[in-house]
Order: structure tokens, then sequence, then C-alpha cells
């Protein structure tokens, strides 16, 4: 699979990178959300795991965009973020009616997110027989 | 007896203060319909007299003292001073005058008020009568009455007191004297509304004391009636609010700083999430054979101590939030439907790793079946943790744990039965407190924060249930919650 990775933490995204690299996947990554966006429109990938609170052009701004083109159900977006339980900012309500695949909370260990990416593997196994 | 007959009429009908401007020589300049009633005239006939005209012979020289003190600008309030109307029956009246000055800032004429002796002695007898006489003179509420324009022809002592005028100063003046600036429209439309009506509102307006700052009062009017049953005027408490204005600044001051307190918590707790992350994904990876490279027992046993405190420390940082969401009513619960049978395996199959490792016997009992609504996920977590807590505290080998499942009227009840060390009843209604921790220097594996309970408790009430326990010392402990089927809204 091609993984997305798309998250402004360095060592996060290094983590990501390690066990996505680990797991035999191929990925690209980047720390903006502007730049991911423009990437996903340029390939389909696999999988887009994708940070919510990202500075300038946050993970929803990222959402936003490209459900206005149609493009949030052409690959699987899993939302990594810790902001889900930020009271504050409702986030649950503003995600309500986004096409992602799931969220995935921060911090999850390296075992969830291998076992989101196996999730996800086994769905486009079945979707490509 | 015609103007004396007239007056009588005219009690009964209305309260109108009488009222006349004068000019500097003393010839009424205007007046209006009341005051040529009252002394028998019509209106265009007063205009042009003299004052003298209307002033018993025997009252001239009182006339011409007050009126100089007018013209010499000392304030004249209240006087009692007899009129005489034209058919030569003379009435008391309560005289205060007022002052128009032109631009060059001289006296032009006077605006003089007179309110009928008798009217006002009325209402001074109808809250004389009143049995509550001694609670409106001695309360440490202020009290008033007016008449229906708004005349006060009554206060009490601490009316007086706070307005800071002496009584005689105040009997006269029409309320609005009293009121602040800010209050005038609101006194005017209520006392509109109220002469129309004769309904009494209750409100808060701005006092307007003699020097001291305004302060805002709670004003709640009572009706007085004649013995005819006419509407002639309305007692008055006034409660000062400052204090009670104080305390609720106060409380939103305080409310502020928590609201801050709040946001800086959730804040905080947020920032120490992102770092937790690599941490524990590293300690993990580091851990995991072939992908970063083997490590030696020594540095295997300190990554893995590094990963089991940030660990614990990531529970901590969930249990704060999940805490805090539930103090604040936060807590949002995802209501859907599920099988009860699916909540049952989920829960069992998460803890039965931890159970096996100390050889305990978990057996689920099912007595109801099918599906409710409500937050499986919640569910689930209040579960798994009064499992841990069960498998902690149950003895190797020979622990026995039962999950039972029923109906108990409209509810679900939950109930999770151990044959672990039990505990103390002393301590059964503390467990549920924050960071309560019962034997804390024993080891426990599953590293509770103190707070697993607590959430417990928070969550079960959020979703329209109670949970408790029951308990004997070495018998072992039985945890039970309910659950409302049909789901809350959150």
């Amino acid at each position: 699979m091609k993984i997305l990775i798309i998250d402004d933490n360095t060592d996060i995204r290094m983590l990501l990178e390690m066990t996505i690299n680990a797991m035999g996947h191929e990925f690209n990554s980047t720390p903006s959300g502007l730049e991911g966006l423009e990437m996903i429109k340029g390939e389909i990938y696999d999988l887009v795991l994708l940070d919510l609170t990202m500075p300038n052009f946050s993970g929803l701004d990222v959402l936003n965009a490209l459900d206005e083109e149609g493009l949030c159900t052409r690959q699987p977006i899993v939302l990594f973020t810790a902001s889900l339980y930020l009271s504050t900012s409702d986030m649950e309500e503003k995600l309500m009616n986004k096409e992602i695949h799931s969220i995935l909370s921060k911090p999850s260990d390296i075992d969830q997110i291998m076992q989101k990416i196996n999730e996800i593997q086994a769905e486009y196994e079945s979707k490509n027989k | 007896m015609s103007g004396r007959f007239e007056k009588r009429i005219a009690v009964r009908k209305t309260l109108d203060p009488m009222t006349r401007s004068v000019d500097l020589d003393g010839r009424i300049i205007d007046c209006n319909d009341k005051y040529a009633r009252m002394l028998g005239y019509m209106k265009d006939e007063v205009i042009g007299m003299s004052i003298f005209d209307h002033t018993p012979e025997e009252s001239h020289e009182r006339l011409k003292t007050i009126f100089n003190q007018w013209r010499r600008h000392e304030s004249v309030n209240n006087r009692r001073f007899p009129l005489i109307t034209r058919s030569g029956n003379v009435f008391d009246v309560l005289i205060t005058v007022g002052d128009v000055v032109g631009s060059d800032g001289k006296l032009v004429r006077s605006r003089t008020v007179l309110l009928d002796y008798e009217e006002v002695q009325n209402l001074q007898e109808l809250v004389k009568l009143s049995k509550y006489e001694s609670l409106y003179e001695h309360s440490p509420e202020m009290y008033r009455t007016v008449n229906t324009d708004g005349i006060i022809v009554h206060c009490n002592n601490r009316y007086a007191e706070k307005m800071e005028y002496a009584k005689s100063e105040i009997i006269g003046r029409n309320l609005v004297e009293h009121t602040a600036d800010k209050s005038i429209s609101d006194i005017l439309i209520n006392m509109a509304q109220w002469r129309f009506s004769g309904v009494c509102h209750s409100g808060e307006i701005w006092m307007k004391p003699k020097t001291s700052k305004e302060f805002l009062a709670l004003v709640t009017p009572t009706n007085l009636y004649d013995d005819e049953g006419a509407l002639i005027g309305r007692n008055v408490v006034i409660q000062d609010m400052t204090k009670m204005q104080e305390t609720t600044q106060m409380l939103e001051e305080r409310r502020k700083i928590d609201q801050m307190k709040d946001e800086f918590l959730t804040g905080i707790t947020h920032e120490l999430k992102t770092p937790l992350t690599p941490i524990i994904g590293f300690s993990q990876a580091l851990g995991k054979p072939g992908m970063l490279g083997d490590l030696n027992k020594r540095q295997a046993d300190a990554v893995n101590t590094i990963l089991n405190n940030a660990t614990h420390l990531k529970q901590l940082v969930t249990d704060l939030l999940d805490i805090h969401k539930l103090e604040l009513g936060r807590m949002k619960f995802k209501m859907a439907e599920f099988d009860l049978k699916d909540l049952l395996n989920n829960v069992t199959s998460s803890i039965i790793h931890a159970a096996n490792e100390k050889n305990i016997k978990i057996k689920v009992t099912s007595k109801t079946r099918g599906t409710i609504v409500g937050d499986q996920f919640r569910i689930a977590e209040v579960m798994t943790n009064i499992l841990y807590n069960a498998i902690d505290f149950s003895p190797n080998d020979t622990g026995r744990i039962e999950i039972i499942v029923e109906k108990e009227d409209e509810m679900i009840k939950f109930s999770i039965k151990d044959n672990g060390t039990g505990i103390p009843e002393d301590k059964q209604s503390e467990l549920f407190n924050k960071f309560y921790q019962i034997a804390t220097s024993m080891e426990r594996r599953h590293g509770g924060t103190g707070l697993g309970l607590s959430i417990c408790k928070g969550l079960v009430e959020g979703m329209g249930g109670t949970i408790g326990v029951v308990s004997k010392m070495g018998e072992g402990s039985t945890f039970h919650f309910t659950i409302n089927p049909r789901g809350v809204e959150s």
C-alpha cells in the first residue's frame, strides 16, 4: 500500500514513517496541510493519515477542501489526533458530517497504529480481489 | 359648601396634585385644571389672579414670608398652608415651591406643587391603620407610600436615612426626584401602566440619594385602596441590591476564573498527549525484535520501564481529561443500538489475557438478551475498569469472577462479582472518590490511576444509572451498575 502522512510534528512523523516502513508499505510524508492536500489531489493513496491540529492549514481545512471536490471518499482517511478531547473545540461536531474512515486518537501506541493499517489493508485487499 | 363638596368628589376621582406657576409679583401665570376646580374657578379665571386671592386673609403675612423666601432662593418644602375657595371654604395644602430660572440664571417664575393635606393624611392614615404600621416604620428595608401621581406621601425612617433627606423634605416630592436618570423612563412607564391597569409590577430601579452614589434597588409595590375600593396609591418596599449586585459580580468573576482554569487544564492535558505519542511509540519500537535492532537484556529492561511509565502517564492524562469533562458536564455519549452479546464479547476478550495470566476464571451469566440503546464504548470502559480491579484483587489460580447481566425495573443491571480480598465497610463509600485507592501499597498490575472508579461513577450517572458496591472482608466484592436501555440525551 502507499500511505500519505500529514502531521506537523516531526517526531510523530518519524514514528509513523518508521512503523509503516517496518510493515513494508510505501509512504510519502509532509508537515504541511496545504502540501498534503495537493499531494492527495495529485495521486491516489491507499491511506491518508491526517493530523487535525496543524498551523495555518489544519486537518479540518484539508477535509473541507477535499469535501468540496468530492475527494474525501476516494481513499480512506484516518484522523490521527489528540484534539478530540479538547472540550473547547467542539471538534467532534465539526467532524460529524465528514466522510472519514476512522479516528485514531493520540497518544496511540504503535500496536494500535499497526492494527489500524492492517485493518485498512484487509479492506483494500478484499476490495481489489 | 360647594367647594368642599367639589373637593371630596375630586379625592375620590383622582389624586392629581394641584400645580400653579407664579411670577415674581405673585401673579398666577399658569395652573392645572385641578387647581382651578378645587378653588371653584374656571382655569381661565385663575390666570392673572394673585396668590393672595387664594389665601385666607389671616394667612397673608405668612404667605408674604414664604413668597419672599422663595424669591431669595430659599427652599420651600411641604409647608402646610391654607387655601380659600371662591365660596369662602378654607382647606389646607402642603406647598412645595420649585424654581424656573431664565437663561441668565435669574428666577423667572415658580413651579408650585400643592398637595391636598387631607388626601395626604388619608393615605398616611391608611398606612398607619394597617397592621403593618410598625413593620413599615421600623423595617430595616426602605418603605415609601406614593399616590397615583407618584407623589411621595409617606416614608419610613430607613427610607429617609438612605435617601439622606429629612422626612419633611421627602413628603410631597415626586418619586422621580429620588430616581436616577437612567431609571426615570422605567419608573414613568411603570407608573403609567399601574395607573391604567391597577396592576403593580415589581422591578429594579436605580435610586438617587441626596449625595451618595446611586444604588440599584428592588422595588415591590402593594396597592392601597380607599373605603370605596378606589385605587389611591401604593406602598412600596425598596430593597438595596448593592450587596446582591456585588455578590453577583463576584460570582461572575469567579466563574470566569473557573472557566480559565478549565480551559488551562484542558489545554495542558492536550499538550501533554502530543509528546507522549513518540515516547510510547519509540519505546515500543525499540522493544520489537527487528524493528530498530536488537537490545541486550539490560537495555530492553530499561526501555520497558520507560514504556510502562509512559503508558501510565498516558492513562493518567486520559483519565484526567475524562474526569474534567464529566465534572463540566461536557462528556458526550454516542447513543446507538447494540447487542448486549457483542458488548460482553468485546469486554471479555479485552480482559481475558490479564485473567489468564493469573489463571482466574471468568464466567458470564446473561439473564437478559437482545439489543439496547447506549454508548457501548463507555459501558465497556466501565466494565473493563471494574474487571481489571477484580483481577488485581483476586488471588492467583483460585480467583473467580462472574459477570451478571439482568433486567432490574426499567434498567439493565451489570454486576461484577469477585472472590477477592473484599473491601472494608468504612472504605466502601470512599471508593468512588477521586484519587482514592484502597491498599495503595499493594502491587497493582494494571496500574490504576486512582481515577478509575470515580470516572466509572461519572460515566454511569451520565448515562442515567447508578453504581455501587457490596462487599465483605474475606468474601469478595460485587460491583454493580445500571444503565438506561433506552439511552439518554447527551
